[in-house]
């Protein structure tokens, strides 16, 4: 079986993923943390890294630390790392991270196989509740796919779980990225994108609002997230912050979907029941697609698509970049078929 | 005790209180006794007299004498003491009094001048107060003035600047006349002489010399092509001054919105500076403005430089399989069909 070529790249605030598909046909994916950390920046230092095979990069004066051993090593030293995204976009107080981030994304995706090899990226929907815009997020990643040599293009991360999730059900649904920065919501009909769009309240609102009420750091409030909360039996107080704001969350989100879709035009019917899937991090919460149910249990009434299934993705985690990586051979395949 | 000598002064201390003329006038005393020296040394020599040859005729006359010169001795000498005593009191009294009155003196200086210190004080705080008051004023006047002028300015500076131009297309225009008229005259004579060699040349045709026939055309296509020649050369004026005069108008027009835009901003800083704490606040935002988006070179700038990194002497990222895409690409590529409109599809994004 020859390799199909074509690669995909989940932009997350907190991971990045990319996906490609080896010669056997199996998809290989390779995460990384989407963080780094400053170390000082001595010959020492350099040594010691490469013989730990850590990676580092030297900017200017500065050196850092970057990817999962950034975090590990943020939590030895007890200092923050520092991320080049917030809120699914590139951050704009992290100018000097696009050149670290151009080395992340190269480190996990890779030489081009072929000259211009295809790279989907997801991007964020317009967001709905905040006046970020995804224009420049656009443009600078499409410079730093071709930078390393890639043909890029983007596609909405909540169309991305459609064609990643629904490919059973002719890729017609609703898909829902639950990332670190955003809720990414895309309504498909048979695997074009009817309504997509994002919202500001995602895993890093929760930890705030949690670590607000509470009077603890947000960083704890993630750590206890991590850690295993049940959200539908929370036994602690934080545990109880955590499941009252993902409710809070749940319900905003399908609020949007509901009124949005009421409000677009030109919206498709859909004569069957359709599936809705979850995938990303901040859906990998325990009993979190029960707390979806019983939340949607409400308001079924009022949704104005029926609904036959609310379930997780199969992969939440790499769901993005699978979807992306579909894109991205489903673009090569049509390009070779020319 | 009998062989002590006998001690007048001290007699004389012990026996009188000192006392002022002032005292004695409060008690009603106001006329004294005085007796002098002479008077008192007279009076003790008398009494011991009286009482040597009274009391005594132990003694005899010339004891009597010694006695009498020994007490008189002791009596100068107790009085010349009490003298030089008074006089010391009297010169200390003098030098206490006027030392207090210096004192006084110099307290009631002190306090002549605090008082003329704080009166030059306000008369230097009023005089420095209406001194800034009239400066404000002046400024304020001035700032008024500013902008009448800028008004005026802005009215009667393009006029200005238009009338400038005006004239100066009018002098171009009237330029461009005059030679229009200077060469239209000579084309009209050159006409003219064309007309006449025309002339001469049918009589040479008609006389039958061939040669002069020749020579009188070669004549009249000579004269046609300098008249060509003029022709072009006037219209090549022509565009010339056009060309000038458009330039001229860029440049003046340029100057003209540099001129009062600068103008504008020369005003509006003098504003702020006048006013107190400055003029409009930090951090409002032009209403309509458009979100930032970095030019392609900038980010190409950016992405372009090389870092010193260790990842390429570093094992590539693992990565892990995680089964097969399924039959969802087949799927969709029965779906999407062919590629042209898909691709238009994805590009709506």
């Amino acid at each position: 079986m020859g390799i199909s070529y074509g690669k995909g790249l989940d932009v997350g605030t907190v991971n990045l993923v990319a996906a490609e598909q080896n010669e056997k046909g199996e998809v290989v994916l390779r995460p990384k943390r989407n963080a780094f950390i400053d170390v000082p920046i001595d010959n020492y230092t350099k040594n010691m890294l490469t013989r730990l095979n850590v990676p580092y990069v030297v900017q200017g004066k500065k050196m850092y630390v970057l990817g999962d051993h950034a975090f590990e090593l943020a939590n030895v030293l007890n200092r923050n790392t520092r991320r080049p995204m917030k809120d699914g976009l590139i951050s704009p107080k992290e100018a000097d991270a696009l050149p670290v981030m151009k080395l992340l994304i190269g480190s996990i995706l890779g030489e081009p196989r072929i000259k211009d090899e295809i790279a989907y990226y997801s991007v964020p929907g317009d967001p709905i509740d905040s006046e970020l815009s995804v224009v420049y997020h656009k443009d600078l990643f499409d410079a730093v796919l071709r930078a390393l040599g890639y043909k890029p293009h983007h596609i909405i991360e909540g169309h991305a779980i459609v064609f990643a999730e629904l490919g059973d059900e002719d890729f017609t649904g609703i898909g829902v990225s639950c990332g670190g920065g955003m809720f990414n919501i895309c309504v498909a009909y048979k695997s074009m994108p009817a309504l997509f769009f994002s919202t500001a309240r995602s895993g890093d609102w929760i930890d705030n609002n949690v670590a607000n009420v509470l009077g603890i750091k947000p960083a704890k409030a993630s750590m206890i997230k991590e850690k295993g909360v049940d959200l539908m039996h929370p036994k602690t107080r934080e545990e109880d912050a955590i499941s009252i704001y993902y409710k809070n969350l749940i319900v905003y989100s399908l609020t949007n979907i509901k009124e949005r879709f009421n409000a677009a035009e030109n919206m498709p019917s859909f004569p069957e029941p359709i599936t809705i899937v979850f995938s990303g991090g901040t859906s990998m919460a325990g009993n979190f697609i029960e707390l979806v149910r019983a939340v949607f249990k409400d308001m079924e009434k009022e949704f104005p698509i029926p609904v036959k299934q609310l379930r997780m993705a199969e992969d939440p985690f790499n769901a993005t970049a699978k979807g992306a990586l579909t894109a991205a051979l489903l673009e090569s395949a049509q390009g070779a078929a020319k | 005790m009998p062989d002590q000598p006998f001690d007048v002064r001290k007699v004389i201390e012990q026996s009188a209180s000192k006392t002022t003329l002032q005292e004695l006038a409060k008690k009603g005393i106001h006329r004294v006794k005085v007796l002098d020296e002479q008077m008192i040394n007279k009076l003790i020599h008398d009494a011991v007299e009286h009482i040597l040859g009274s009391k005594t005729s132990l003694l005899s006359e010339e004891d009597r004498e010694k006695l009498v010169k020994a007490s008189r001795g002791e009596l100068d000498k107790l009085i010349k003491d009490f003298n030089s005593q008074k006089d010391k009191s009297e010169l200390l009294t003098q030098d206490k009094d006027k030392l207090a009155s210096e004192v006084e003196s110099l307290q009631k200086a002190l306090q002549v001048q605090r008082q003329l210190g704080d009166q030059l004080g306000k008369q230097a705080l009023e005089q420095g107060k209406s001194f800034a008051k009239g400066e404000i004023e002046m400024l304020h006047k001035k700032l008024e003035l500013k902008d009448q002028e800028l008004e005026m300015a802005k009215k009667t500076g393009g006029e200005a600047a238009r009338d400038r131009f005006d004239t100066q297309i009018r002098v171009k225009d009237d330029r461009i006349r005059e030679l229009e008229m200077k060469h239209a005259g000579e084309i009209a004579s050159r006409d003219a002489r064309i007309k006449e060699l025309e002339r001469n040349v049918v009589a040479a045709a008609a006389r039958g010399g061939q040669e002069k026939e020749a020579e009188a055309n070669a004549r009249v296509m000579a004269e046609m092509q300098k008249n060509v020649d003029l022709s072009q050369k006037l219209a090549k004026t022509l565009e010339d001054m056009r060309v000038r005069d458009d330039e001229i108008a860029k440049k003046m027009e340029a100057l003209f919105t540099k001129s009062i835009e600068g103008i504008s901003k020369k005003l509006t800083d003098l504003k702020l500076r006048a006013l107190a704490g400055g003029g409009l606040g930090g951090g409002a935002g032009v209403p309509g403005e458009e979100a930032f988006r970095q030019s392609s070179d900038v980010i190409a700038h950016m992405l372009g430089s090389e870092l010193e990194s260790n990842l390429k002497a570093m094992e590539p990222t693992e990565g892990k399989t995680a089964g097969k895409l399924g039959n969802a690409l087949e799927r969709l590529k029965a779906m999407r069909g062919g590629g042209g409109e898909t691709k238009k599809e994805e590009k709506k994004e």
